[in-house]
């Protein structure tokens, strides 16, 4: 039986990763290849990446991403390239690129999309990559602005650069920017892994900036206070270290913020969802926690059906996690039917659009599982 | 009826007072009832704050412990880490024999794996920067100026990392916390001296960081001595080569010297031993004819001395044949023809030819050969071999004595000996055989007399064969030769 989708691997050095990727996916896709997608590492050079797969594949859609770590099947990979492809019919794209030096405001990336948006009559989903030096609030509103609520959102984001840019390779350019890619025809399923379960009395989000992303006040009090309270005395150390993301702040919806630095007032610049009048608890990784929102989750994705899951899993989340990173996607290969191919990436956080609220959600430390069919 | 009577007979106000009272009354008896619920909810409210207040307790203990747990876990790593970054940089630099190529290991990649932003290598003898990364050129003046009166410490301490006041003083001056400085170190001299900074890395440069530091300084410095015995054996054998190279022009210019010297030699011999011929053959001519009183009769002892005339003409014309015959091998003038040929029958016919001396002396001769065998010779000249080498063993053997001749296969050789059972050679002229006009000092050649040259002519025959000749010999016991020739397949 044919294959829809086709994924290979390569993590030989320079161009000879990608001319080996692009013969596997000649050779097991026997179609002219419409659509390509591309995973590297900060390894390669993308402008030979994007000259070898024109030569060999010529497809009509390209799309590259540059990843400091990647997924493949059931392992974690430092240092290569992957490839894909698909055979389903009727899968539309259109997109934005936006490779401005300085950040785009809300009204450039609403424009953008309502323009790409306007002649797909097919519209389900929405994947966007949001690189450091644009405003992550800026981004998300432009978004629900353009979009409103009915799309499936993801996208992922950095917060730095790995290699000298965070490139992306659209087409026929290769570049650092805001990309925005609306699609059609793909089954798209998202999910979350977790495995931060919540620890010690809840407090209350008091005041907040939420378009910097800043906690003012937690229980009417500085925010660090509510370390202090737990660490005692080790809360020198802790913050001298910054290990705030050891246990980040996890809503009463389940959605973690993280806490990536402490403002000299003990406020907390923060990666999440930052509300006020919120409920939230301090959390703390759980491996069996992790295991069994996998086995949960996983459950419901089991398909006879060929389909990619794509992963998009978290620098910060591998970071704190450590060995469980690479148990986490082994576990996940040995649960999915081997008919499902899996792929990913690692970024610095990512965003997706919650079922129920349609409420677009930024979130680091956590793993997305996207499924596509 | 009684009862509504009864009723009815009370005032209002007497009712409500009444009524005011049963429901005061049941008001406490209710009140009495909830007061044990609500002290029971009291409790339970109590044993819940006290619960949660254990649980975050429990809480602080279990972030407490995660988080040492998590610091040790972390320094284990980093650990772990810098010792990886040092068995790498070992691994990658050991080998290296270019002193630029070593310091080129010292790259922006392996200080952040080492968790330094900053590093910076001065050569000690002048101060020169062998490596620089991350630091400004006003930096690296400070630094330098600093370090030239600081000098002497280098040359005591053993290791700078611990002279903690000099690491502050540096500190102060690149106006950062963390850094390290150490010699880089050989086993006589120090080389440089390395300088990391900008720690980025949580928290200070622990113990580990410093050991690590001070191994890489260690090793560098070895690699270093390394580099220095390779360079140092690299110039004596440049030197050694240079040498050979002189000497070798000025053997050639000798050998080239002694060949043109050899060819006038050669040239001269075979000249005068040319001119010689044709008056010789003239003496000889009219001597023997004298002596065979051709000019009419001699007195008897005329007679006699013109035969000793005519033998000691007939030596001197084979002694000048000789020569004429190794100047004309020396110079190449000699045409030779090494074909396939019989050796066997070579031999048999050389002995046939010498037979009467053989039986002269009443010598016992015992030959040896297959029946026949092919080699490649020119056989005139193989035959001067024979002949020469069996003549002087019929000249060494004593009466009666015994030759033995042999001829044998040995893979693709023949290897022909002769042997005697003369008064053998001495061991001290052994290696002047084959010279020309040697002659041993023996019994025998003091009686017989010879022109030294017989051998000398059959080493150049064999020689221009391209096979071997040698002998071996023992006084008063006799001496064997051999020669080898190639088989013919």
């Amino acid at each position: 039986m044919e294959e829809k989708f086709i994924v290979a691997l390569s993590q030989k050095d320079d161009e000879n990763a990608i001319k080996e990727v692009a013969l596997k996916i000649k050779y097991s896709f026997l179609k002219p290849v419409k659509i390509f997608f591309l995973l590297f590492t900060p390894h390669y050079n993308p402008q030979a990446l994007l000259k070898t797969i024109s030569l060999t594949l010529n497809p009509t859609f390209i799309l590259g991403i540059q990843s400091p770590s990647l997924i493949f099947e059931g392992q974690i990979i430092e240092k290569g390239i992957i490839g894909c492809c698909f055979a389903k019919e009727g899968v539309t794209l259109s997109k934005i690129f936006i490779n401005k030096e300085t950040e785009a405001t809300i009204e450039d990336i609403e424009l953008s999309l309502r323009l790409a948006a306007k002649n797909l009559k097919d519209k389900q989903f929405f994947f966007s990559l949001i690189p450091q030096h644009f405003n992550i609030f800026n981004c998300v509103q432009g978004f629900t602005l353009a979009l409103g609520k009915v799309f499936n959102v993801l996208g992922v984001g950095f917060f730095r650069k790995y290699g000298n840019k965070n490139y992306l390779i659209v087409n026929d350019t290769v570049d650092e920017g805001l990309l925005g890619i609306i699609g059609g025809g793909l089954k798209i399923e998202i999910f979350r892994i977790g495995g931060f379960v919540p620890i010690g009395k809840p407090f209350m989000i008091n005041h907040v900036s939420e378009k910097q992303g800043i906690i003012r006040q937690i229980n009417n009090l500085s925010p660090i206070e509510i370390y202090k309270h737990y660490l005692d005395e080790k809360i020198d150390i802790f913050t001298k270290n910054k290990l705030f993301t050891l246990y980040p702040l996890i809503t009463d919806e389940d959605y973690l913020i993280n806490v990536i630095d402490c403002l000299e007032d003990g406020s907390f610049l923060c990666i999440g969802e930052v509300k006020e009048k919120k409920y939230a608890h301090l959390s703390i990784f759980h491996p069996e926690a992790m295991f069994s929102s996998i086995k949960d989750k996983l459950n419901s994705i089991k398909s006879n059906e060929d389909g990619i899951l794509f992963i998009i899993n978290s620098l910060m989340r591998k970071k704190i996690i450590k060995e469980y990173a690479y148990k986490e996607i082994e576990t996940i290969r040995q649960l999915l039917d081997k008919n499902l191919k899996i792929i990913g990436i690692y970024s610095d956080f990512f965003i997706f659009s919650n079922y129920i609220t349609r409420k677009i959600i930024s979130e680091t430390a956590t793993n997305l599982l996207v499924f596509f069919q | 009826m009684d009862i509504l009577k009864i009723i009815l007979e009370f005032n209002p106000i007497d009712i409500f007072l009444f009524s005011l009272f049963f429901f005061i009354f049941f008001l406490i008896l209710y009140l009495i009832k909830n007061l044990n619920i609500i002290s029971g909810l009291k409790e339970k409210i109590n044993y819940l704050e006290q619960t949660i207040q254990k649980l975050d307790y429990q809480s602080k203990i279990i972030l407490k412990s995660d988080i040492e747990l998590k610091l040790y876990q972390e320094e284990i790593e980093d650990k772990l880490n810098k010792i990886t970054f040092l068995k790498n940089f070992i691994i990658s630099s050991s080998h290296l024999l270019d002193k630029e190529q070593l310091f080129l290991q010292i790259n922006e990649s392996n200080l952040a794996d080492f968790g330094f932003k900053k590093g910076l290598i001065l050569n000690f003898d002048d101060w020169s920067v062998k490596t620089n990364i991350g630091f400004i050129s006003e930096e690296i003046e400070k630094v330098i100026l600093f370090l030239q009166h600081k000098k002497e410490i280098f040359k005591t301490a053993i290791l700078i990392t611990k002279d903690l006041s000099l690491n502050e003083e540096i500190a102060k001056l690149l106006k950062t916390k963390n850094i390290l400085i150490n010699p880089i170190r050989g086993k006589e001299k120090i080389y440089a001296v390395f300088i990391l900074a900008d720690y980025f890395l949580s928290g200070e440069i622990d113990r580990t960081g410093k050991e690590i530091f001070s191994i890489i300084c260690t090793h560098l410095g070895q690699c270093l001595d390394n580099i220095q015995l390779y360079e140092d054996l690299y110039n004596i054998k440049e030197e050694f080569e240079l040498k050979i190279k002189e000497r070798t022009n000025e053997l050639v210019k000798s050998l080239r010297q002694i060949e043109s010297v050899s060819k006038a030699k050669s040239d001269f011999v075979s000249g005068v031993s040319h001119e010689l011929r044709t008056p010789l053959t003239s003496i000889k001519g009219f001597a023997s004819l004298l002596a065979e009183e051709k000019f009419g009769k001699l007195p008897p002892e005329a007679k006699e001395r013109l035969k000793k005339i005519d033998e000691n003409i007939n030596k001197l014309v084979d002694m000048v044949n000789t020569l004429l015959d190794i100047s004309h091998i020396e110079s190449g003038k000699i045409e030779i023809r090494i074909v396939p040929s019989d050796i066997v029958k070579l031999i048999k016919d050389v002995t046939d030819f010498l037979s009467p001396q053989i039986k002269s002396k009443n010598i016992s001769l015992t030959i040896e050969t297959p029946t026949y065998l092919d080699v490649y010779m020119d056989k005139n000249l193989i035959e001067r071999v024979l002949i020469n080498l069996l003549n002087n063993a019929i000249k060494f053997t004593p009466k009666e004595g015994e030759i033995k001749i042999f001829c044998k296969k040995e893979t693709n050789k023949a290897i022909i000996s002769i042997k005697d059972n003369g008064c053998g050679i001495s061991k001290e002229n052994i290696d002047k055989v084959f010279k020309e006009f040697f002659r041993d000092d023996n019994p025998v050649n003091r009686e017989v007399r010879g022109s030294g040259l017989g051998l000398s002519l059959v080493k150049r025959i064999i020689d221009i064969h391209k096979e071997k000749i040698w002998f071996e010999s023992e006084q008063n016991k006799g001496t064997v030769f051999y020669f080898t020739l190639q088989i013919v397949k």
